[in-house]
């Protein structure tokens, strides 16, 4: 079956993807905003875990159709015939409430969907945008842009963190992630990623709680910038 | 590397999950085929003629099933009912997207409801109005290998479904659902946390072995 798929043409196909617990909960809806963008972030790349989700949403379906009835309303059907407008969509594509797209065009749909803050100064070497998700979840989301041969700020974090390379790469203990390379890890990993020395690397990064910065000046600067 | 602009046909997701499961139908049961052709006209006929009386008839089977499915995420009841309503009219606004060579109706209605308790929940912690619900949908349209193959495990995983203990399909039901701990599955049915964990494992064995069958190294 993985055999049968093929990458889009131009898209490189990743390597290190969610497991199959992300993919479900990401399917069933049950993910908070953070890890949910960056699991769409990695679907954008990655045709076999597309496939993986819409397995898993069938299930849902499947689910869905064995669920116990439970009655509505006695009027909730006639409520709901009157307010049946002419606002169907006629088959028109793109639809017209469709969100208005950030410009930079490196970044995959589910990134240009959402409300990304202006580049700012992070670090030497390091900068970030801030992409906006619910805070009441608890979850930080940041783009960041890392100077080649920079250390990326990702380590001593506490909780879960979530990561998916957009452009460029890092290595790290557990190999080489390029564009559309996830990384799910726990606080207990204190791992030291470095973007790769023949350019930047331009990756999404969710975390629970604050974000630690390795070097001392970004130590120093972290307050001053929100993470 | 160059992302597909907006507008590029399909690529930019729709907002309520366009879904390659196809129609093949090996391994699922009749009956489940003819009821989900028969949702697939519904959907048709409300997209070409604003069919009310296919709308009503998709309303009565699915509606009370979202309900249940919202009540089974833990929204309360009257906002359940608003919700499950508010779900309806979007598969009305929406039908002419429906595309039965790619999803299965109930999986497409599913993603709806899904996505819209995802906005109500946003909505509802007073969140600024943030990350659209179009951050769940896959975007790319699939090549015609991935749309064989998803409905050929779609179909397999709704007749796996069928032959579960109900037993495991209340846990499964709940864990997939609500992502609900184990030890509130316990209480909520009742039964010892050993007892959720191994019927849980069974059935994900089981429904695991449809989803990815060859295991690949994950």
């Amino acid at each position: 079956m993985i055999a049968a798929m093929r990458p889009p043409p131009s898209l490189p196909c990743p390597t290190h993807h969610p497991d199959a617990e992300l993919l479900s909960r990401h399917a069933a809806g049950t993910l908070a905003d953070g890890p949910a963008l960056v699991v769409a972030t990695h679907l954008d790349f990655c045709p076999v875990c597309r496939h993986q989700v819409r397995v898993w949403e069938a299930l849902g379906g499947a689910l869905l159709n064995s669920q116990r009835p439970v009655a509505l309303a006695d009027d909730a059907l006639e409520r709901t015939l009157a307010r049946l407008d002419g606002g169907r969509l006629e088959g028109k594509w793109p639809p017209a409430d469709m969100p208005v797209l950030d410009a930079d065009p490196v970044l995959p749909p589910a990134l240009r969907r959402q409300r990304l803050g202006p580049w700012r100064f992070v670090a030497p070497g390091i900068r970030g945008r801030a992409v906006r998700v619910d805070p009441a979840q608890g979850y930080k989301v940041m783009l960041f842009r890392v100077a080649a041969g920079m250390a990326i700020p990702m380590h001593g974090h506490r909780g879960q963190e979530y990561t998916c390379v957009v452009d460029g790469a890092f290595s790290d203990v557990f190999g080489r992630f390029a564009s559309g390379d996830m990384a799910a890890v726990d606080a207990s990993v204190d791992h030291q990623p470095l973007a790769e020395p023949d350019g930047d690397c331009l990756c999404l990064i969710a975390v629970r709680g604050r974000l630690r910065i390795h070097s001392l000046l970004g130590r120093l600067v972290q307050p001053l910038v929100g993470l | 590397m160059s992302w597909p602009r907006p507008g590029d046909g399909r690529l930019t997701g729709g907002g309520d999950g366009i879904l390659p499961e196809g129609r093949a139908a090996a391994g699922a049961t009749a009956g489940t085929v003819v009821l989900e052709d028969v949702h697939a006209r519904h959907l048709r006929a409300i997209a070409t003629q604003g069919d009310r009386a296919a709308f009503s008839a998709l309303f009565r089977h699915y509606a009370p099933r979202i309900k249940s499915y919202l009540l089974t995420t833990g929204l309360p009841s009257m906002e359940a009912e608003e919700l499950a309503q508010e779900v309806m009219l979007t598969v009305w606004r929406k039908a002419a997207i429906f595309d039965p060579s790619r999803a299965r109706a109930a999986t497409w209605i599913f993603t709806i409801a899904r996505n819209l308790r995802i906005d109500a929940a946003r909505r509802s912690r007073a969140a600024e109005a943030a990350v659209a619900q179009e951050s769940l949908t896959p975007s790319e349209p699939e090549p015609a290998d991935d749309l064989l193959s998803a409905a050929e495990a779609a179909d397999r995983l709704r007749a796996t479904l069928d032959t579960l203990p109900p037993d495991q399909l209340a846990v499964v039901r709940l864990s997939f659902f609500e992502d609900a701990p184990h030890p509130d599955i316990a209480r909520r049915l009742g039964i010892p946390l050993g007892t959720v964990k191994s019927r849980l494992r069974l059935a994900m064995a089981r429904l695991r072995g449809v989803i990815d069958p060859g295991g690949t190294e994950r």
